[in-house]
């Protein structure tokens, strides 16, 4: 399994995955897609009705079945669709940062990011930054034997 | 020497020196009987309907049972640190009918109101009587104790006590045998590893306080310093006194300095441990591998769940429904859920660790997510009826400038 | 006794392995006579410390769901519900009129001494001995036996210099585990010897019983530990018995029922059938009437649908049991016993302690009492526990005392059976692959079309007791998944005798070549065969 494994480090492209609320992130990233902003293809776009939906169990299964990151997108603050779904967002992204911090994961991994319906540009931009930073990183250590 | 209280006078916030007016309770009971007497009036004057008590089997052993019968609880009186057991776990809808009193180390007082948070019983028919707690020993550590630093068999003990930092075994023929736990705990005997680093010594959450620090000249051996910490604990000991089964007087300052002199020590000792325990691993990496490593020999028994009296979930919960034998993967949902679940709420009990079939040690794991958690929090669970963190609607709403019950940090 | 509307704390044992776990039983009975029974830890146990595997804590399923081991279960005469007399009687009838010779008395433990006993007693009174099922007896020298029965204590493992682990103790006996860990803990290396990478290995190997003498070198400060069961090999015993008299090492030897120590000391005169034999007897008429003691037949047996027709062909099947699953539905007689915790009486665990069940019913003893004293054999309880005392060699049941096993052992006459000389094909490693596993080691050069595999089954307490767990699945390396294309999420094709079934995979660190299985495959018995694999 060593060549393989060579083999994969040399052609690893970070995997992503991205819960993206409804109402808000994910309509950036269609704006992102007409306005043809410039993006990595690293994302694997999951879409949510409210962000707060994303439970820690779907976070942890992702870095378990393989992604590199988990990026949880929804509406700023105060512009909720359900009121303050992204408030209870925010308690349990903190929660669950400090524990994948502790458990040896880099900050960087688990990352939160408010973007509106209207910010395309904004979108392919923190999908460039957040993929470079991920690409300094490399795989992740929770990264099955055998997965790209 | 002051007089006795009556009982009219009891109120929140005293604090007292008691003993059981029977003889025989005072004789087979620690410390004068007195938590044995609270618990027996409690149960004759119908304040509880049931009271949950350890049965005795032997000195080292004994297992958690309801019971009304006040016979039962005259027999389970004795301090019996070689039974490590969280009694609040026993507590949950369908075995709380009614009002019910038991008696409670730190950590099964810190359990019953976490539990309450979590709706598994109502803490308006929960009695809680606190003991203090220096530390609780494992069955099996005690007998190889027994066997390779006291010579002592088994059948020799007719009873056991932790005084002045020295675990001392009483046999049949009416010897002391005393060694200094910290000599045992060099040589990894001793108490169980939690409760090393353990940061509840007096339990002032729950409705009384009792033990026997502070009890000195006299009385030393034949007092219980109690300290009122609820309304349901003034309701406790007024019912215990006027019905005749106890007795109690004002301590006098120097009982109470002493008290908390000995807690203070007793902290101090928890604090280093735990700093020894819990040196940072800078290292990302090595921190995974520290706790992959740990982890690699779990066999998915769920025994750790099972015996969680913080963990109300029951069988079909986030940690094992998402989980399954079939994952290859690299570190199990199980666990990865339960670490962050219990990041605000492990109380650090050490049952997990306790029954472990692969020796695991799973509370110094659980505490190490819980630990920089509730100090971001400034959170202790168990020690206030405070919203667990991770249950908060809003940031804001764990900004706690009270502190939380959280006096150490 | 048992209270009805409050609860009834055991202390009790494990029934999951011959290991005897320490554990309480808490049990509830409703008004109406409805069981439910709960697991709790004892920690003052010495066995176990409290601790408890993955069966342990099922035992809730294991005795009060579907299939249950608890009451009510009524005893059942020719499909008609009757009295426990009744059925005793039809039992003792169906006995009187079958010829001796026809008659055979099974159980491979699973219940206390005192019942062997009484069981033994029955048998004898027929003039013929329990099986066991354990073939192996026969198919070693008697005068290896004694090594067999070498209990040690589990505390004295931690202090072993070397343990050479013939077993899976994650799966196959959880509660070693810890003691393994511990003597490595203490200095000790841990050698494993089987297709699973174990993560307390030191050293892994995977061998065929007579590589062992070259690969392995043991000390006399060194521990082996393997297991017997119905399907062992006699060549693997006999190879493991031979490793530890060439090396001073100690052997020590699990076995997977509870008391099944206790059942093969009691029967140990007897000359055991493995239980393909007894099939063959049973097709063949040479059994004709079968009694079955807290032992599933179709559970044990290698091929359940060739189980089901050989028992059609008796004349009669008398079961005790307390279990309530197909088989005791099969029985034309069935006696009802207790459940197992609910039993009086002892049992004599893996390492040569003899504990008390903790019950206070000896509903199952009287039933087989009864039975002995209407054929000559008269058999109180209290004679019973004095015979099963002797033999055992202890004056009274204390979970700290050990028996010292050489003295004690009953001298069996000099009858060299045969031992078949190292018959390979039929042991669990036969792949050749001698070497420390190696995760380099490329299969693609090894065999150019790698879709076979051997399959072993993880014996774990749930396979032997029919309980179900969440294991719907088997197991692979990662090469083998490459090589034979499988698909994330989906199945593996497994065919074997112009079988196929698919199930779903996993991928663990485990040798070439083979195929594990935590769940019996309808395309196989239990001790596995070479499997296809696709797609």
């Amino acid at each position: 399994m060593e060549p393989d494994k060579n083999e994969i480090s040399e052609a690893w492209e970070p995997r992503i995955v991205m819960f993206c609320c409804n109402w808000c992130s994910y309509a950036g990233a269609d704006g992102a897609g007409i306005g043809r902003f410039q993006q990595p293809a690293s994302m694997r776009i999951i879409r949510v009705m409210c962000s707060s939906r994303v439970d820690p169990v779907h976070v942890f299964s992702a870095f378990l079945e393989g992604a590199d990151a988990v990026m949880i997108t929804g509406c700023h603050l105060g512009d909720c669709h359900y009121i303050n779904g992204n408030e209870k967002t925010l308690v349990k992204f903190n929660f669950m940062r400090s524990m994948l911090k502790e458990l040896g994961l880099e900050e960087e991994r688990l990352q939160l990011n408010w973007i509106s319906a209207s910010e395309g540009e904004k979108f392919a931009e923190v999908v460039r930054k957040v993929t470079e930073q991920v690409r300094q990183l490399g795989p992740c250590v929770l990264k099955p034997e055998g997965v790209a | 020497m002051s007089e006795l209280k009556v009982a009219a006078d009891i109120k929140v916030g005293d604090r007292l020196l008691g003993w059981a007016a029977s003889e025989e309770v005072r004789a087979r009971g620690a410390s004068g009987g007195l938590v044995t007497a609270v618990l027996a009036s409690a149960l004759e004057t119908g304040l509880v309907e049931r009271v949950l008590i350890l049965k005795k089997v032997s000195e080292f052993e004994a297992y958690p049972v309801f019971t009304s019968d006040v016979k039962e609880v005259l027999e389970s009186a004795g301090s019996m640190h070689s039974v490590p057991v969280n009694l609040a776990r026993y507590l949950k809808p369908e075995t709380c009918s009614g009002k019910i009193a038991l008696p409670a180390k730190p950590c099964d007082a810190r359990a019953v109101v976490e539990r309450a948070k979590r709706n598994a019983l109502s803490p308006e028919d929960t009695y809680v009587i606190g003991l203090n707690c220096g530390g609780t020993m494992h069955p099996e550590k005690v007998r190889r104790m027994l066997e390779t630093v006291y010579r002592l068999g088994p059948e020799e003990i007719a009873g056991e006590e932790i005084v002045k930092g020295k675990l001392v075994f009483f046999t049949k023929d009416g010897k002391e045998h005393a060694v200094p736990i910290d000599d045992l705990e060099a040589d990894g005997l001793g108490r169980r590893d939690s409760c090393r680093y353990c940061q509840v010594k007096i339990p002032t959450n729950a409705d009384l306080a009792c033990g026997n620090w502070g009890v000195s000249g006299d009385l030393a051996g034949r007092g219980t310093f109690v300290e009122v910490m609820t309304e349901k604990g003034a309701e406790l000991l007024r019912n215990a006194v006027s019905a005749g089964f106890a007795e109690v007087m004002q301590a006098d300052e120097k009982s109470i300095s002493v008290r908390e002199k000995v807690n203070k020590v007793m902290l101090g000792m928890s604090e280093k441990r735990k700093a020894e325990v819990f040196s940072t691993i800078e290292n990302g990496e090595e921190r995974f591998e520290y706790f992959r490593k740990e982890l690699e020999n779990c066999i998915h028994c769920g025994a750790c769940k099972a015996v969680c009296p913080v963990c109300t979930c029951g069988e079909d919960s986030k940690c094992t429904a998402y989980s399954s034998l079939a994952d290859s993967y690299k570190m199990s949902l199980f666990h990865m859920v339960r670490f962050l679940h219990l990041s605000d709420s492990c109380i650090g009990c050490g049952q997990c660790e306790d029954v472990c079939p692969a020796e695991i040690p799973l509370t110094r794991l659980y505490q190490r997510f819980a630990v920089p958690v509730q100090k971001e929090y400034r959170y202790l669970p168990g020690m206030s009826d405070r919203t667990p963190p991770f249950f908060a609607l809003k940031p804001e709403d764990n900004e706690d400038n009270e502190g939380g019950g959280c006096s150490c940090r | 006794m048992q209270v009805k509307n409050r609860e009834n704390v055991y202390s009790s044992i494990c029934p999951g392995c011959g290991l005897a776990c320490g554990l309480y039983i808490r049990e509830m009975v409703s008004g109406t006579g409805e069981t439910s029974v709960s697991v709790d830890f004892r920690k003052s146990s010495p066995v176990n410390a409290g601790k408890l595997c993955r069966f342990g804590l099922k035992l809730p399923v294991y005795y009060t769901e579907p299939q249950a081991h608890t009451e009510p279960q009524a005893s059942m005469v020719r499909g008609q519900k009757s009295e426990l007399k009744a059925a005793i009687s039809a039992a003792s009838e169906a006995l009187k009129t079958a010829p001796a010779e026809s008659l055979a008395f099974f159980s491979v433990g699973n219940t206390t001494n005192e019942e062997q006993k009484a069981f033994s007693a029955l048998a004898g009174a027929f003039g013929a001995g329990v099986e066991t099922g354990m073939g192996i007896y026969s198919s070693l020298p008697a005068k290896m036996h004694s090594a067999l029965f070498q209990g040690m204590s589990l505390e004295g493992l931690e202090k072993a210099k070397q343990v050479f682990l013939f077993v899976d103790p994650y799966s196959q006996y959880p509660l070693l585990l810890r003691r393994v860990i511990r003597a490595k803990e203490n200095g000790a290396k841990v050698v494993c010897i089987g297709p699973r990478h174990l993560p307390v290995a030191d050293e892994q190997f995977c061998l065929k019983p007579e590589e062992y003498e070259k690969a392995l070198s043991p000390s006399r400060d060194s521990v082996l530990i393997a297991d017997i069961h119905p399907y062992s090999d006699p060549a693997h015993i006999k190879a493991v018995l031979d490793l530890a008299q060439a090396s001073g090492a100690k052997p020590f030897f699990l076995r997977p029922f509870a008391n099944s120590a206790g059942t093969a000391l009691l029967s140990a005169h007897t000359k055991q059938r493995t239980l393909d034999k007894l099939f063959e007897d049973i097709n063949s008429g040479k059994i004709k009437t079968l009694f079955c003691l807290e032992s599933d037949l179709l559970e044990l047996a290698p091929d359940r649908e060739a189980a089901l027709q050989a028992l059609s062909k008796l004349d009669t099947l008398i079961v005790q049991t307390s279990g309530q699953g197909e088989f005791s539905g099969l029985a034309d007689i069935l006696i009802a016993s207790e459940p197992f915790y609910r039993k009086h009486g002892t049992v004599l665990n893996a390492e040569g302690r003899l504990l008390s069940v903790g019950g206070n019913s000896t509903s199952g003893f009287d039933a087989l009492s009864g039975l002995a004293a209407a054929f000559g054999k008269q058999l109180d309880f209290e004679s019973a526990r004095k015979e099963v005392f002797e033999v055992i060699g202890l004056k009274e049941a204390d979970e700290f005392a050990f028996r010292k096993p050489a003295e004690s052992f009953p001298v069996t006459a000099e009858v060299e059976t045969p031992c078949s000389k190292h018959e390979t094909g039929q042991e669990s490693c036969s792949v050749s692959n001698s070497e420390v596993s190696n995760s380099e080691s490329c299969p693609e050069k090894s065999c150019p079309e790698c879709s076979s595999a051997s399959l072993v089954y993880s014996l774990s307490p749930f396979m032997w007791h029919g309980v179900e767990d969440c294991s719907a699945f088997v197991e692979l390396n990662l090469s083998m998944v490459r090589k034979l294309g499988l698909v994330k999420g989906g199945n593996v094709k497994i065919r074997a005798s112009g079988k196929t079934v698919d199930m779903k995979f996993r991928i663990s660190d485990i040798e070439n070549g083979y195929l594990l299985s935590p769940l019996r495959l309808p395309v196989s018995g239990i001790p596995g065969a070479e499997v296809e694999l696709s797609r």
